[in-house]
């Protein structure tokens, strides 16, 4: 079968192995959760939020056993900023899909279905430059290469009639992701914080994000049979590359990738490397 | 996988050669890429806080240091408690001999994108193991917001000690981890091993001076 061929298939295999898990996450929180949420904010803006209250916050993160009361506490503090959304996902690189990354959903209603089904996470600069920088960033500093094409503008346009219109984003480390960002949105046109502002909300999303990881993988993932070179290749054999490109994104030979996807299939015990990559996501070793 | 060498003053002689790359790689690092200290002429770099308390664990694979970090018992004086005190709002800076200020962490930039990250991983494993070894109870220090998340995924708690703050750019949060059995356990079962990745060579020295366990004990 040729790859490109063999790539749909798998993508749309693992289409049905992941919907279950997609509709599991957009129910998180429900809708109607969500809009009281935004309903009893406390909305302080401009009022400093004292160091006692990042700290409890802090505390309270690890008391949390399920994503959800985790989401309403971090949207309740960040709207002591001016911050009425959110989002904490996992950023998708190398053509991943959004939806099966995102671990709190904090977004208006309607919003992220359609920034979803119009795969807007491949465009919207602040979503690929979340995959590129370590540094927390207010979105209009992303670079204008990323920023400023007509794609990323649309969305940026698109968002401000769902009420977001600026924003704040945390990327952190992810065992499971490339990495993962929070990512907090204003209605205002140009969000600002204090230094001291900005360090504790810079705080919160980081300590929320470790929470988060911590509660979705409790205890960890089931031994990963995989190496991290063997997740690797697969993942961008998902994304549809041939051997030689994955060489070169990867800085290996190409006989070395076809050894790492023959030991790959070895160890899921199948036949194909399509098939290895849909039990490879099933079984969340890999997220394509 | 690597091989976690302990390496302290009474045994470096051992490790001429990894010792010294150990620092080259610092250099690169810490000073040509992060810029956080000025550059040496020879191209290593050592601060104030390498003297003879300090414990090294080099992460050798294939006779190369591919990732490495420092330990010094927090009853010394520490990078959190002669430079960045002020990060310890919430609970004070630690003075124990029992907590080891964990810095300097590195991992070879040529290795990418996963296989960097497991790299990481190991060396905590292989942080915690030595940790528990030693009778400490916490390891920590001063790291960059953005690794935070790593010591949740190992199953480990984190306390911090204060809110992070924003050195040139980047964020950074003092935070210790609880050193127990069960932390070991759970790094290990996420790298899929049961079995020690410590090496010790030559003469060791205990992290808790002896004469300190006894009055605790």
């Amino acid at each position: 079968m040729p790859l490109a061929s063999a790539c749909a298939q798998m993508r749309r295999l693992l289409g049905a192995t992941i919907g279950p898990k997609e509709l599991h996450l957009l129910a998180i929180p429900n809708a109607s959760a969500r809009g009281n949420v935004s309903m009893r904010v406390n909305h302080k803006a401009g009022v400093p939020m004292i160091d006692a209250d990042v700290f409890a916050f802090l505390e309270r993160c690890d008391s949390y056993t399920s994503p959800a009361p985790l989401l309403e506490d971090l949207l309740q503090m960040a709207g002591n900023f001016g911050f009425t959304h959110l989002i904490l996902s996992g950023v998708p690189m190398a053509g991943q899909r959004l939806a099966p990354m995102v671990e709190l959903m904090g977004w208006p209603e309607g919003w992220f279905e359609r920034y979803c089904q119009r795969e807007y996470a491949k465009v919207d600069g602040v979503c690929l430059y979340s995959g590129q920088t370590t540094r927390p960033f207010y979105w209009h500093d992303v670079p204008d290469r990323l920023a400023s094409t007509k794609a990323s503008r649309l969305v940026a346009n698109e968002a401000t009639e769902f009420g977001i219109r600026s924003g704040f984003a945390v990327p952190f480390l992810s065992i499971h992701h490339w990495q993962s960002v929070v990512s907090f949105a204003s209605p205002e046109p140009d969000c600002r914080m204090s230094d001291r502002e900005k360090a504790q909300l810079v705080t919160m999303g980081t300590m929320a994000g470790a929470a988060v990881e911590a509660l979705v993988y409790p205890n960890t993932p089931p031994p990963n049979l995989l190496t991290d070179r063997e997740r690797e290749v697969l993942l961008w054999a998902g994304a549809g590359k041939t051997y030689s490109e994955i060489g070169d994104i990867l800085g290996i030979a190409d006989d070395t990738v076809k050894k790492h996807l023959k030991n790959a299939r070895e160890k899921l015990d199948v036949a194909t490397t399509v098939q290895a990559v849909i039990q490879a996501a099933r079984l969340r070793f890999i997220s394509p | 996988m690597i091989s976690v060498h302990v390496v302290q003053s009474c045994n470096r002689h051992l490790y001429e050669r990894e010792f010294d790359e150990f620092l080259r790689r610092r250099h690169d690092y810490f000073v040509k890429k992060k810029r956080w200290r000025p550059e040496s002429p020879d191209g290593r770099e050592i601060d104030q806080f390498d003297t003879d308390a300090a414990t090294y664990l080099l992460g050798i694979e294939d006779g190369r240091v591919v990732t490495s970090c420092r330990l010094i018992p927090t009853n010394e004086p520490h990078l959190v408690s002669e430079v960045f005190p002020d990060f310890c709002e919430m609970h004070g800076v630690p003075r124990r001999p029992d907590w080891a200020e964990w810095t300097r962490t590195f991992v070879a930039t040529e290795q990418h994108g996963l296989g960097r990250r497991g790299t990481l991983t190991q060396l905590c494993c292989a942080v915690m193991e030595y940790a528990l070894s030693e009778g400490l109870t916490a390891v920590g220090g001063i790291q960059e917001t953005y690794f935070l998340p790593q010591h949740k995924m190992l199953g480990w708690t984190v306390r911090p000690m204060g809110m992070a703050r924003e050195v040139n750019g980047e964020f950074y949060i003092v935070a210790y981890i609880d050193v127990t059995e069960e932390a070991l356990k759970r790094a290990r079962r996420v790298l899929g091993i049961d079995h020690s990745l410590l090496v010790r060579r030559g003469e060791q020295r205990p992290f808790i001076p002896f004469e300190r366990l006894e009055r605790r004990a």
